[in-house]
């Protein structure tokens, strides 16, 4: 028994003393790649840019960590993983991006499409899902390269920046996994952050949300526009704010516009059929509370049923906007071709495959409901 | 019948969980996916319920020899010679179920694990374990099966986070795939249900009644089916239709799209415990093939025909390790899995009840 | 006392006859014993009769010769021995074949003349310690006695704490030359006869020249003595010996160690304490479960660590994942012989500070824990990440309630240690398979080893992960195969009464 034991024993030992780590591979040997920039040149050619963090010049035997810095490497390349394989020519370690936060696509990249960049991380079975995605306007080496003062790194920068967004309610909450079905699955579109630079206060700064259509950018909307799609969708319910502009300017006195925090509601898509033809309605009931009103006395009901109608009507010019621009993208976030596949599904096998969202009327129904004014009335 | 061999009904249980969930679940949804699309769910429940009827039949057979395992009950029916021809058959068959085992326990290591580890070594590994295991008797064999166990309640435990993202829309509308294709998809499920043909091997050292064996058998369907269907459901509503065409390991895949605070990347940790399931089957099929081996020639102890198999299984695995090799390997077993573990069951039990065949008087089996 | 044993001696005895004349068995004696110059020979004449009076000196009380052999001679001149009026352990009659071993006890013998027999009278010199904690399993509370050097005094402790008749002991004596004592203890009526009777088996089977601890008769009496793990319980409290007394297990006490050997007992046993039961029920079990935890933290810390730093970095989380960076850049070594350097580093000190006198001890510790730890990592040997897990596992390591379970997970640590540095979790679960293969294999005198988990045994579980309350502890240990299973009845009766 133990003879035979120790044979076994013997031969794994041999084995593994023999062999050695076929799939080591030392974190102190590899550049991480933390964040990621795809671009396209004027030739067609993929520019992959990336920053790493490197550790320079350990500060003796002080044992307080120090400040990791980080730095810019672009390379170019046929295709994504191409790019990458250039950019490992000219890294001292090897690379891996398997810990890479953010991925960032560039407007020109984005409207070629965004499944091929991102095909090679799907594959590897190392590959960051969970990363996020987001579309700049302009040239990614410029977001990539920001000299941004907020975080060590620009990886965690674009990360906190991205996750304060989704908590705000600007942007959707896609990270490279979750986004995948609506690339490959045409029933529904993604929509993206949005980014934009400012060079002069070393910022990025939100401007809105990508369109999608069939894995493609083809539109864009604005910041109020991206929060009604976040409530309308029914991504997010809660802590988005809205500013409504009042119609009734009372006096010269003090402005009376009012910017109100939506606490929750319900809502709902429905897709009407009647006679093959397509029309869609999103129905919303939310609660607000008013947050900003600096023209105070909200108990008086005149004013409180004047301001409910302002608030009403300035929010469903936003949602008709937000809907005429996915309309214009053909960009369906709304998901009703899914509505529609799941609940008419033969009409949709015949007619509306790839639906065109130009041809279908949509509705927006909003009702609020006012909780509070805050602590003062 | 010595006592010290003897298992409880829950060992039984999980042993038998055990060798049924393998290798294949992880590969379930995207199989039963191309035929039975969205619905391939339905195809499992229709699978566990036909299982079901076989598992009367194998109750019906074992109670009618209770102290029997398969290889008497195939001598006591079939007469000495056709009975001992089979049970050749049967430890080939065993064998070629471990080797299927290996080589695709193998294959998915090195495709998600480890990419540049030779082969051979990661066979090592497993034949070893096997073979430390297997040689014990029955009960520290479902001892161990028990344990690993937990295993699987890790799986049960973390695959419904996929809820949280998962979009019911897929999977809709419900019965859209057909009754066909849902059959279709139903009957090439079958193969996740192998492992249970073992209960013949073991049902005598069973501590228990025909009547609870019944029910313990029926629990264990019942497990097995839910299991499988929940996993492939979670894996239906996670990922789109086209998305699951793409993933030949959907389970991993869902697993790895997940992400803690603690461990950003469960899958790994989640393959790891993977490969406890694998052995647990591997030492299973090694405990029937070695069973089938001490049973034809009584010469040496039962294991050294542990050794046999497990050195067999190895050398065989090291041949098949090509893709289409693989494809065609699973093709054979599913097939011949069929005959083992449907038809010489129900034609035993047809031939002993047209010949009027039970168990006469006391036949001691030893394991 | 057993005369069993005295066959292994007559090998090296010459021979005698008892019906010899005085001189020829004084002489007989004498030539036993060679020229050994602790034989102490006084002449002496009693009754009318010349006598002598035989004792080794070395380990005989002097004060007892004087007391029980001398002055009653003396006083009771004229009477037959027979007639001292001395307790029956105090003075027996003996054969002369049997006299040398009885003098090699620290009797004294009286050779008589005209007497066929001999006298023997009890002599022994006691010497023991008085009791004290025993070191190793220290409680904060419950009683602070430890078993001494002494058997006699031990069973008394075991005796004191089972006033029951049912109590066994069992003697026998094993080494052929050193002739040890030892006792089996058990609880007639609770322990299963079979088990009693294999051990009665396996201990009279054995020969061996030389006993003198219970580490040897571990090794001779365990199942698979080539398992790293130790499947009979050490003990110096006689508390717990006679719990494990009362829930059916058997001890083996030895003479001349303060240590009991308590058998069979399972993987849990080793994590319980005595603590547990005299604190709170949330508080016992939270302990217990804390060590149930630090076995698993000891066990596979330094190797999950390996295998993330060298194979699964993107496990990290990403917070984090800087941070470690930076920590492992600029070591030379690869993780496998850091984790290495730093857990032979702590196998140096443990060992180093075991030894030493407990002064000294105490600055083995600050040396080679502060000052090497500290140097090592700003000479950038070693990460300080590294530093931290090893002395977390050393920690947690510490924290199990029993010294050998606690070796044994630190010297698995190493071939986990090295197949994850070869395979990465792949290894770590291969070897965990091994280990839970072998747990599930190992039996403790044919009691599965790994129960209540593997054969599950849902009642043990009561005592084993966490511990429930002790008027829930109704059954004693299945695995034991009890005569008697139920303990408790209705522990708390008076809740009907009071309502």
């Amino acid at each position: 028994m133990w003879k035979t034991s120790m044979r076994f024993v013997l031969v794994i030992s041999l084995s593994v003393l023999l062999c050695g780590c076929w799939d080591q591979r030392l974190l102190k040997e590899q550049k991480l790649i933390l964040l990621l920039g795809y671009d396209l040149n004027s030739k067609g050619e993929i520019i992959t840019s990336t920053t790493y963090p490197i550790s320079k010049g350990k500060s003796g035997t002080s044992n307080a960590p120090a400040a990791p810095k980080s730095t810019i490497l672009s390379t170019s390349g046929e295709t994504a993983m191409d790019s990458l394989l250039h950019a490992d020519l000219k890294i001292s370690e090897r690379i891996d991006i398997s810990k890479a936060h953010v991925i960032l696509f560039g407007e020109k990249a984005a409207r070629k499409g965004i499944y091929p960049e991102l095909d090679h991380i799907y594959r590897n079975p190392k590959g960051a899902l969970s990363s996020k995605v987001a579309i700049i306007e302009g040239q990614v080496i410029d977001a990539v390269s920001i000299n941004q003062e907020e975080a060590d790194l620009n990886a965690q920068y674009y990360d906190e920046f991205l996750k304060s967004g989704i908590a705000t309610g600007f942007y959707t909450n896609y990270n490279v996994q979750s986004v995948r079905p609506l690339l490959l699955h045409h029933t529904k579109d993604p929509l993206l952050p949005l980014l934009k630079l400012d060079r002069k206060h070393k910022r990025a700064v939100s401007v809105g949300m990508a369109l999608f259509n069939n894995g493609k950018m083809t539109g864009k909307l604005s910041i109020p526009e991206s929060k009604m799609y976040t409530l309308l969708s029914g991504e997010q319910k809660q802590k988005i704010s809205f500013f409504v502009k009042s119609s009734h300017q009372i006096g010269k006195g003090r402005k009376n516009d009012v910017v109100v925090e939506i606490l929750g509601g319900s809502q709902k898509t429905t897709v009407e059929v009647k006679n093959k033809s397509v029309s869609a309605r999103i129905s919303a009931k939310l609660q607000y509370r008013v947050t900003e009103y600096p023209k105070d006395q909200l108990t008086d009901p005149q004013v409180m049923s004047k301001l409910t109608h302002d608030i009403k009507t300035g929010l469903m010019k936003t949602a008709e906007s937000m809907i005429s621009q996915l309309q214009m993208a053909n960009c369906d976030g709304l998901g009703l071709e899914e509505e529609l596949r799941v609940h008419h599904n033969k009409l949709w096998k015949e007619k509306y495959r790839n639906i065109n969202l130009r041809e279908v009327p949509i509705k927006a129904d909003l009702q609020f409901e006012f909780i509070n004014s805050g602590i003062i009335n | 019948m010595k006592i010290d061999t003897q298992i409880t009904k829950l060992q039984m249980f999980t042993f038998l969980i055990q060798t049924q969930i393998g290798v294949a679940f992880l590969s379930l949804p995207h199989e039963i996916h191309n035929y039975a699309k969205g619905d391939s769910w339905m195809s499992l429940l229709l699978t566990g319920v036909f299982m079901e009827l076989f598992i009367i039949f194998y109750i019906l057979l074992t109670n009618r020899f209770p102290k029997q395992h398969l290889f008497t009950i195939l001598e006591s029916v079939l007469g000495k010679i056709v009975g001992r021809c089979l049970t050749l058959i049967y430890a080939g068959y065993f064998l070629l179920t471990g080797t299927t085992i290996l080589v695709l326990f193998v294959s998915m290591l090195k495709k998600w694990m480890l990419i540049y580890t030779p082969y051979w070594v990661i066979l090592l590994l497993m034949v070893s374990i096997g073979i430390y295991i297997a040689t014990e008797n029955l009960q520290v064999i479902a001892r161990f099966s028990f344990i690993a166990t937990i295993v699987i309640l890790t799986f049960i435990v973390v695959a419904p986070i996929a809820f949280k993202d998962g979009n019911l829309h897929y999977i809709m509308p419900v019965g859209d795939a057909g009754l066909m294709n849902i059959i279709n998809g139903a009957a090439h499920a079958t193969l996740a249900w192998q492992g249970m043909e073992l209960f013949l091997l073991i049902a005598p050292f069973v501590i228990s009644t025909g009547r609870e064996k019944m029910k313990v058998f029926t629990l264990a369907n019942l497990f097995i089916t839910l299991f499988y269907a929940f996993i492939t459901f979670t894996c239906l509503i996670y990922f789109s239709g086209n998305e699951l065409v793409l993933l030949p390991q959907p389970v991993l895949y869902l697993l790895k799209s997940f992400s803690f605070t603690i461990i950003e990347r469960p899958d790994l940790v989640l393959i790891s415990f993977w490969i406890i399931l694998v052995g647990t089957s591997f030492i299973s099929y090694l405990y029937g093939a070695s069973m089938a081996g001490a049973f034809l020639f009584k010469k040496w102890p039962r294991r050294s025909y542990v050794y046999l198999s497990a050195i067999t299984c190895f050398v065989a695995a090291l041949f098949f390790n090509s893709v289409q090799e693989i494809t065609k390997l699973t093709k054979y077993v599913t097939y011949t899995g069929l005959i083992f573990l449907m038809v010489i069951p129900a034609a035993l039990l047809f031939i002993s009840f047209l010949f009027q065949k039970r168990q006469r008087g006391e036949i001691d089996v030893e394991n | 006392m057993s005369h069993s044993s005295v066959s292994n001696n007559e090998n090296v005895l010459p021979t005698a006859e008892d019906d010899a004349t005085f001189e020829d068995r004084a002489a007989f004696i004498q030539r036993a014993f060679g020229s050994t110059e602790d034989l102490m020979k006084v002449p002496l004449s009693f009754n009318n009769k010349q006598g002598v009076l035989f004792y080794l000196a070395v380990i005989s009380d002097l004060e007892k010769i004087q007391r029980s052999i001398l002055f009653p001679l003396m006083k009771y001149r004229d009477l037959e021995v027979e007639q001292i009026p001395l307790t029956a352990e105090a003075k027996s009659k003996i054969m002369l074949k049997d006299s040398i071993y009885t003098l090699i006890q620290g009797n004294s013998i009286v050779v008589l003349e005209g007497c066929e027999e001999l006298y023997s009278f009890n002599t022994v010199k006691e010497n023991t310690r008085s009791s004290v904690e025993p070191d190793s399993e220290k409680t904060v509370r419950g009683s602070h006695i430890g078993f001494v050097e002494n058997l006699s005094t031990n069973l008394g402790f075991i005796r004191r704490g089972i006033e029951s008749r049912h109590l066994r002991i069992h003697y026998e004596r094993i080494g052929q030359y050193t002739n040890n004592q030892i006792a089996i203890v058990y609880i007639d009526g609770i322990a299963s006869p079979a088990l009693v009777r294999k051990l009665k088996e396996r201990i009279s089977t054995l020969s061996i020249d030389m006993t003198f601890s219970p580490g040897y008769l571990e090794e001779l009496l365990e199942d698979v003595p080539y398992s790293p793990f130790p499947h009979l319980l050490y003990t110096e409290r006689p508390d717990r010996a006679i719990a494990q007394l009362i829930e059916g297990r058997i001890v083996i006490m030895a003479e001349g160690s303060s240590d009991v050997l308590v058998l069979p007992v399972s993987f849990f046993s080793f994590f319980q304490t005595t603590d547990d039961y005299n604190s709170r029920i949330i508080t016992g079990s939270f302990f217990r479960f804390l060590r149930l935890i630090s076995f698993i933290i000891s066990l596979l810390l330094p190797s999950l660590y390996i295998a993330v730093i060298g194979f699964h970095f993107e496990i990290i989380p990403k917070e984090i994942l800087v941070l470690v960076k930076n920590s492992v850049e600029n070591i030379p070594f690869p993780p496998l012989i850091e984790a290495m350097i730093m857990a032979f580093t702590i196998e140096l000190i443990r060992e180093a500070g075991i030894r030493l006198p407990t002064p000294i001890g105490q600055t083995i510790g600050i040396v080679g824990g502060l000052i090497i730890g500290d140097a090592i990592v700003s000479a950038g040997l070693v990460s300080n990440i590294m530093v931290i897990v090893i002395a977390l596992t050393a920690i947690s390591s510490f924290t199990i309630a029993s010294y050998e379970m606690s070796n044994t997970v630190r010297i698995l640590n190493y071939p986990i240690m090295l197949s994850a540095a070869t395979f990465g979790f792949v290894g770590i679960i291969f070897s965990l398979m091994f280990i839970v293969g072998h747990l599930c294999k190992l039996e403790s005198l044919g009691t599965p080893y790994f129960t209540p988990l593997a054969p599950f045994n849902i009642k043990g579980l009561k005592d084993a992960i966490i511990r429930f309350p002790i008027w829930l502890l109704k059954d004693r240990p299945r695995e034991l195969r009890v005569k008697n299973k139920r303990r408790l009845y209705r522990p708390r009766r008076w809740e009907n009464n009071e309502n």
